[in-house]
């Protein structure tokens, strides 16, 4: 059996009265690539921001490694952690986000050895070897004294791309990270996750782009209000004909 | 007759150490008075946008209150009303409190201002790489607002030098007050206004024009 990277159950997360994410279940093994789709407010991104704690949730749990993050649980109580060991939990995943968040007066380099260096401690030289590496990787090796102004949309995603997974995290979180670029720029973006999911990485992404959730992903999520609504292998879903929504959702994506 | 040697190059001629003196305190009390303004300002501006509601409203009291209070009156104030309470400040420390407090309620805004333009992703994608707030605010924050805040501040600066001129209501003998004695000497009122212009002219022009060089040299790419 394969081991077990990611195990959310029965996530559970509110605005107010507004229930966005009404138990979700999910787990992703070591190396599986899988995607989420559904349409815009089915509560995909906050799934994905929960798994990093960018977001609080306020049910449910989600496992890293068999260890539960973000929360304590005593007697039925739920406590959030402090800050400093959610600061870690973090750590076990990477997130690329749809408006990349290049850090603007840094340079690509800079960008990636700044939480090598901060976060894990690793020395100049390390750093720089590490994001020279993974520049190399994201098809950049001669932009790394540029900065994000200076680079064009898909070239700026590789680079959080690069940023993201040179942390060596356990999980990368994809949020969403063509839908800013120009299309003519998609294609460079998506072939590097590809890749990276060619190369074994555990990776969550949330898409709109379907031909390549049905090309890289091993299991495909919908999402529908709040719940996973349809599941399986990229065939069971796109050719899925018994789900209402998940059949008029298809009709007006492209494929 | 006398010959009174009163040719205007003259009376400058002997009133350059004066002029000196004058602008040395000048700048004295403005450079004190623009470090003050900046690390308190720096810090209540830190307040305005991270601080829990108390903090936030007293920040904002002191930056509203300040705005709203004439610079000349801050100064009199400084000087006349601490004494009730048995603080007697002499005119150049008075004269630095006030400038000081002044500047600190505009740079405290620019601070927030800068903070709150940043976009969220900034502080999410830093927060993500597992940075804490600390390093985040250093090393991602701070570099994106000073450079945003630098164009306001280098004009707080100028203002604060111009705002020195008013500190010579309460004895401080900096430029302008400098003029005012050599004209009761010499009676050239047009002329040595002219020079004092000149000089505040000459100060102004070169702290924008460093201000520039600098916005120049850190801008992002």
């Amino acid at each position: 059996m394969s081991e077990r990277v990611l195990e959310i159950s029965n996530l559970q997360k509110s605005y107010g009265d507004n229930q966005v994410l009404k138990g979700v279940d999910l787990t992703l093994n070591k190396g599986e690539a899988v995607s989420i789709i559904g349409s815009s407010g089915s509560g995909k991104t906050t799934l994905l921001r929960c798994v990093n704690l960018l977001e609080e949730f306020h049910g449910g749990t989600v496992k890293i490694a068999d260890k539960a993050i973000g929360y304590t649980e005593t007697n039925g109580k739920r406590t959030r952690i402090s800050n400093r060991e959610i600061t870690k939990d973090r750590a076990l995943t990477g997130m690329v986000f749809q408006s990349f968040n290049l850090f603007p007066h840094l340079t690509a380099l800079q960008n990636i050895t700044l939480s090598l260096k901060k976060v894990q401690k690793k020395s100049n030289v390390e750093a720089l070897e590490i994001a020279n590496h993974w520049l190399e990787r994201v098809g950049l090796p001669d932009r790394g004294d540029s900065f994000p102004g200076q680079l064009s949309g898909g070239q700026q995603q590789r680079v959080a791309i690069a940023r993201a997974i040179a942390m060596n995290p356990l999980i990368m979180l994809f949020d969403e990270v063509t839908s800013a670029l120009d299309p003519e720029l998609i294609n460079e973006v998506l072939d590097v996750i590809k890749a990276l999911a060619g190369d074994g990485m555990t990776m969550l992404i949330v898409t709109h782009e379907m031909r390549f959730a049905y090309e890289v992903s091993k299991k495909v999520i919908f999402m529908n209000e709040g719940v996973i609504g349809v599941e399986g292998t990229p065939d069971e879903v796109f050719k899925n004909s018994n789900n209402e929504r998940l059949v008029a959702f298809l009709k007006n994506t492209k494929f | 007759m006398m010959n009174l040697n009163t040719g205007f190059w003259h009376e400058l001629w002997i009133s350059i150490d004066d002029f000196a003196v004058g602008i040395g305190v000048a700048l004295s009390v403005s450079a004190l008075a623009v470090i003050m303004g900046t690390v308190l300002g720096v810090v209540i501006g830190l307040g305005l946008t991270y601080g829990n509601i108390v903090i936030r409203t007293l920040a904002r009291i002191y930056v509203d209150i300040i705005r709203g209070i004439p610079v000349l009156v801050l100064i009199l104030a400084f000087f006349y009303v601490l004494t009730i309470w048995g603080i007697n400040l002499d005119p150049f420390q008075a004269g630095v409190l006030a400038l000081g407090v002044f500047s600190a309620a505009h740079v405290a805004e620019m601070t927030r201002g800068a903070l709150q333009n940043i976009h969220s992703g900034q502080r999410e994608a830093s927060l993500a790489l597992g940075l804490t707030f600390s390093q985040t605010f250093i090393s991602v924050l701070m570099p994106q607002a000073l450079r945003q805040i630098l164009p306001t501040w280098i004009n707080t600066v100028i203002e604060t030098v111009k705002g020195s001129t008013l500190v010579s209501i309460i004895g401080v003998v900096e430029i302008t007050l400098v003029t005012q004695q050599i004209i009761a000497r010499n009676f050239l009122t047009m002329k040595f206004y002219a020079v004092c212009a000149l000089i505040y002219f000459c100060i102004g022009f070169s702290i924008e024009r460093f201000g520039k060089y600098i916005e120049k040299k850190i801008a992002i790419k």
